[in-house]
């Protein structure tokens, strides 16, 4: 049955070229758009090294204060107060405090160039698993003596050194001389914590204000629990802490009038709802705590929006498609034919349509992602169907086929068969 | 005929409703996509004001804040402005307050009123060199310099362009005139006054897509002790490689070496400021292409019911060349109705915009020649998507007409 | 109800409203078909015929009265019900035919069996079968279009017959075709008729055609009439 279905529906859909086109062209591009903005999510939140322990990692990335006389503001995680408070919660297997991007001035055979720099220890090199091309992470030691030592990235070696190995050599940035010590694959910018060019020990730091006062911000802090299980304890310890910090021991926060200091542990997905739907799009409450459901539920909302034009119009047509075969459903039920049986005739012709259909937009999909990563419209980003984007993507074309076809389905199977007969009636 | 459309358009009010839906939002997203366009266009034509090539920003971030030497900053700010004027290559060199540089998107503008007359104006607060530095073109009067030194402190000079000039004073010499100090954000005023000492052709630094405005320097004088610029812009000498930068900062080292530097030629800022401003437009063109292959599906869905039913009454009559050429001016009656009913309401919700002033500073021309744009685009659009069905129609072979009898 | 009744209406009323007018199809029908009769329903064109075959056929649901086919009355209307009936005791021939452009001459002739248990093989056989029957087995590959009138509906004939159904219903089964064709399928109407006792209820405005038949019932604005 089966088979006589199937050779049925190619015969039908090959009879009308031009709609079946349209509707494959319709189909394809929605399923392009879906699988694009899948792998997008999927680049941005899964597990991509040097990230590979996303699921036991935390993150500090800032602080909101409110002062005696009703101001408030945030600025970034302050080192000072996490190093100081915060070492040592248990549960917590490394910790590792590192810069916010830092745009740097370098040059590259006299030519200018804006190099983005990261201030780190050394335990950032174990939280995060990077991939050494040449040499290896700078060190304990490296750190204490605020060793002028970098770490960089095969962009950079390609641009300061051309194809020669970059390890021994030396960069100027910003007026200091460092010493590659380390050379790492190219990291996406749309990784917050592994993202940069150039990493240095935070010690080389020209000022060293971060070191000595609370209010100096501009560091993250990440965390990298036992287990997941031990997530939960972490953040608990984590807020009481907070609440114990004596925030008016420090000279500045008691000058400005600061009475209370907020800061919240984010989990990687929650880092991504804050960047992209942060206080704009109120992912982010008032307290700086992020509200993952609201953020996924307005992201599935306007993925089924997207999808609801598209299915509306592929519904009527495929009501078309069936009316005018309106004789045909007629003579099969004058014969015995179920409503059952036309109703699974025609979702088998549907999800024919929409299979054929989604293949096409998987190569598409495909181009399109290879066309992103070409255009390099997000540095060193590499966009990729793996199997977790195909599998989402073809869950997505049969829900999208049975969607569109179920209802043009069921109203046929509906038909008094002479109404059928004579033409399908309204 | 069109009563008889109107009729059938009427009985098939939910697939038609969704269509028509359809068409109006395609019609708004282009409406919306055309005016940038066109405004983007209208405005790049324009002159600029001044010249972006050869100009290099020099951004600077202070290390320490150390409440012993409350103004050394500032000290140093000037030091490294002198070292910029002695250097080779360097033919001028000026701050720059109140904002960056021209291309970095202000802060806010002031609002004021004068003589009765309201204006809004950016401002920024540059030294004696900007003129040379930014390559103005005087129109009257004369650009700030050493004479305006004895301006009492709470006093300064001002340098207006054309379009504020003519807004303020209209025909009237605006030299020698004066102004009070814009008020604050809070509300309150600086004491003192701004006396117009000359006039410059434009200034746009808001960009070449931005629409102009108005715009008055405010004399900024060097060595002055109690305030540095946000930054030091320079202009060097046509063709100094990029790689002179280097030099330029390693000299800016010697007098700060515990300060960060950026330097980055102003074509960049540009660049950048292009890329923001086009980005939009990129954006909504996805949207567009979105909606209208949208509209597309759905009129050739419907359409292609149309046919379907209709060719029964193919059959019926039998007389197949006069009913087909009547049923394609159907199809394509049915279809031009449906397009003008939904621009219609598309029209009403846009003409909206300029009834309310909510068009800011998209011209009348701009509105209009985008609204004339986008409908016309949409009714080729749905006359296109007519033409197939209404094609099919005339090719009906009379077995095939017979079968549904 | 009678005894080797194969059709049997009781009191049958049809009438279709819509929301502005009401028409009455048929009314006080009263008709049985016995086992191997050969019938023809004759009247002026819009007095019903079509309709009570319809509703013989159970294609359509009374507004009023009884059916029953082959002893058995149509309790519910339910599709599954209806379903299993229209597929085991009636084969239906339409005027205009009704083939699948789609699907081939074989493929159509099968179609009523797609609807039973059995194997693709044995369906094939069967059509094949039937196809001999209408004198038509050198076209098993051919496609509807590729036909005469005449040949397709022939086809139909073998459609209606493959299932061995009881009851053989035609509405005009020769009213597109012309004479010399029409006389053809009237022969293997008459040759299922007679060979196979089959019980043929046809709709027919061509006198001559319906004299040749073993009973005129003849309809008038939805009555029947003597």
């Amino acid at each position: 049955m089966l088979r006589s279905y199937l050779r049925l529906a190619t015969r039908v859909l090959l009879r009308r070229k031009f709609f079946t086109a349209v509707s494959l062209f319709g189909i394809s591009f929605t399923l392009v758009v879906l699988t694009v903005v899948v792998a997008l999510l999927d680049h941005v939140l899964a597990p991509l090294p040097p990230e590979t322990r996303l699921e036991r990692t935390l993150a500090v990335y800032q602080m909101r204060f409110s002062t005696r006389d009703g101001r408030r503001g945030r600025f970034e995680t302050s080192f000072l107060l996490m190093d100081r408070y915060m070492r040592g919660i248990p549960g917590v297997e490394r910790m590792s405090l590192l810069s916010t991007q830092q745009e740097m001035m370098a040059y590259a055979n006299g030519e200018p160039m804006v190099v983005t720099l990261k201030r780190t220890d050394a335990d950032y090199w174990k939280i995060l698993d990077f991939a050494f091309l040449e040499g290896g992470p700078f060190t304990e030691a490296d750190v204490e003596n605020a060793s002028l030592v970098a770490v960089i990235t095969e962009a950079m070696r390609r641009r300061f050194f051309g194809h020669a190995p970059a390890l021994g050599e030396t960069i100027e940035v910003d007026g200091q001389r460092f010493h590659v010590v380390g050379v790492v694959s190219n990291v996406s910018r749309l990784r917050p914590i592994p993202y940069s060019d150039f990493w240095v020990p935070h010690t080389t730091d020209k000022s060293g204000a971060h070191r000595r006062q609370i209010a100096a911000g501009g560091y993250v802090a990440a965390f990298l629990a036992r287990s997941p299980a031990d997530l939960p304890a972490i953040r608990a310890e984590f807020a009481s802490r907070m609440q114990r910090v004596p925030i008016h021991d420090d000279p500045v926060a008691a000058r400005e009038g600061v009475d209370r200091l907020v800061a919240h542990m984010e989990a990687p997905a929650e880092t991504v709802a804050r960047l992209y739907a942060g206080d704009d799009f109120m992912a982010v409450d008032e307290e700086g705590r992020v509200r993952l459901g609201r953020f996924f539920g307005a992201l599935a909302a306007l993925a089924f929006l997207f999808m609801l034009l598209p299915t509306l119009n592929l519904v009527n047509l495929n009501v078309s498609r069936v009316l005018e075969r309106a004789s045909e459903i007629g003579v099969r039920k004058a014969f015995g034919a179920t409503s059952r049986a036309l109703v699974g005739q025609f979702v088998v012709e549907n999800v024919v349509l929409t299979i054929v259909g989604g293949l096409l937009g998987f190569v598409g999909a495909y181009a399109v992602l290879g066309a992103l990563t070409g255009s390099e419209v997000i540095p060193y980003a590499q966009f990729r169907m793996n199997g977790r984007v195909f599998l989402s993507g073809l869950a997505l074309s049969v829900f999208f086929g049975v969607l569109s076809g179920a209802y043009p389905a069921w109203r046929m199977s509906r038909l008094n068969p002479v109404d059928a007969l004579k033409g399908g009636a309204r | 005929m069109t009563r008889h459309l109107l009729k059938l358009i009427w009985n098939r009010r939910r697939t038609n409703a969704l269509l028509m839906a359809e068409v109006l939002l395609s019609f708004l997203a282009l409406f919306g996509i055309a005016t940038l366009a066109v405004y983007y266009t209208d405005n790049y034509r324009r002159p600029l004001g001044f010249d972006y090539r050869d100009v290099w920003v020099i951004e600077y971030n202070p290390k320490g804040y150390d409440p012993a030497f409350p103004n050394r900053n500032v000290h140093i700010y000037w030091r490294l402005f002198h070292a910029l004027e002695e250097l080779p290559r360097v033919e001028a060199v000026a701050t720059h307050s109140w904002g960056v540089a021209p291309y970095w998107v202000p802060g806010g503008e002031f609002r004021d009123e004068v003589d009765g007359r309201r204006y809004v104006a950016d401002a920024d607060r540059v030294s004696d060199g900007y003129l040379e530095v930014a390559g103005l073109e005087l129109t009257r009067g004369r650009w700030f310099s050493s004479e305006d030194d004895v301006v009492p402190p709470n006093d300064n000079v001002i340098v207006l362009n054309e379009r504020l000039a003519r807004h303020l004073f209209g025909d009237e010499d605006p030299l020698g005139r004066r102004l009070p100090w814009p008020p604050r954000g809070d509300g309150s005023r600086r004491p003192g006054e701004l006396r117009v000492v000359g006039v410059v052709r434009e200034y746009r630094p808001r960009g070449e897509f931005s629409a102009p405005g108005n715009h008055f320097f405010a004399r900024h004088r060097v060595d002055d002790p109690e305030s540095n610029g946000s930054s030091l812009l320079v202009r060097v000498s046509p063709g100094t490689p990029a790689a002179y930068q280097e030099r330029l900062v390693a000299r800016l080292f010697r007098e700060a070496p515990e300060w960060t530097f950026r330097v980055k030629p102003l074509a960049e800022w540009r660049a950048a400021n292009h890329r923001l401003r086009l980005t939009p437009l990129v954006a909504l063109g996805l949207v567009v292409g979105f909606l209208l292959l949208m509209v597309v599906l759905g009129l050739v869905g419907v359409l292609w019911q149309n046919v379907t039913q209709r060719t029964q009454e193919l059959g019926l009559r039998r007389a197949k060349g006069a009913t087909a050429a009547r049923i394609q001016r159907q199809i394509l009656g049915e279809v031009a109705i449906m397009t003008t009913v939904a621009l219609g309401v598309g029209t009403l919700l846009v003409v909206q915009l300029p009834l309310l002033d909510w068009l800011g500073s998209v011209r009348a021309g701009v509105f209009a020649a985008s609204l004339v744009l986008s409908a016309a685009t949409i009714y080729v659009l749905t006359g296109l998507c007519g033409l197939y069905p209404a094609r099919l129609a005339t090719r009906i072979q009379p077995a095939e007409a017979l079968h549904h009898e | 109800m009678s005894g080797n009744a194969m059709v049997e209406l009781q009191g049958v009323e049809k009438v279709y409203r819509t929301s502005t007018l009401e028409t009455v199809a048929l009314t006080a029908m009263n008709l049985s078909v016995g086992e191997g009769e050969f019938v023809s329903i004759m009247g002026p064109s819009g007095c019903g015929k079509s309709t009570l075959l319809n509703l013989m056929g159970l294609l359509d649901v009374p507004t009023a009265g009884r059916v029953a086919v082959n002893g058995t009355p149509v309790e519910s209307y339910r599709d599954r019900e209806v379903a299993a009936l229209r597929n085991k005791e009636i084969g239906f021939v339409f005027q205009s035919f009704h083939l699948i452009p789609d699907l081939s001459v074989a493929d159509n002739v099968e179609i009523p069996l797609l609807y039973r248990s059995m194997s693709a093989r044995e369906r094939r056989e069967r059509a094949r079968k039937a196809l001999d029957r209408v004198g038509l087995s050198s076209r098993v590959h051919h496609f509807p279009s590729q036909l005469s009138g005449g040949q397709q509906q022939r086809v139909a004939i073998a459609r209606a017959i493959v299932g061995s159904p009881r009851i053989l219903l035609a509405d005009e089964p020769t009213g597109n075709l012309d004479s010399q064709m029409g006389d053809e399928i009237m022969g293997i109407l008459h040759g299922l008729h007679a060979d196979e006792r089959a019980t043929i209820v046809m709709v027919t405005h061509d006198p001559l055609r319906a004299g040749k038949t073993q009973r005129i019932v003849r309809l008038f604005d939805g009555r029947q009439v003597n």
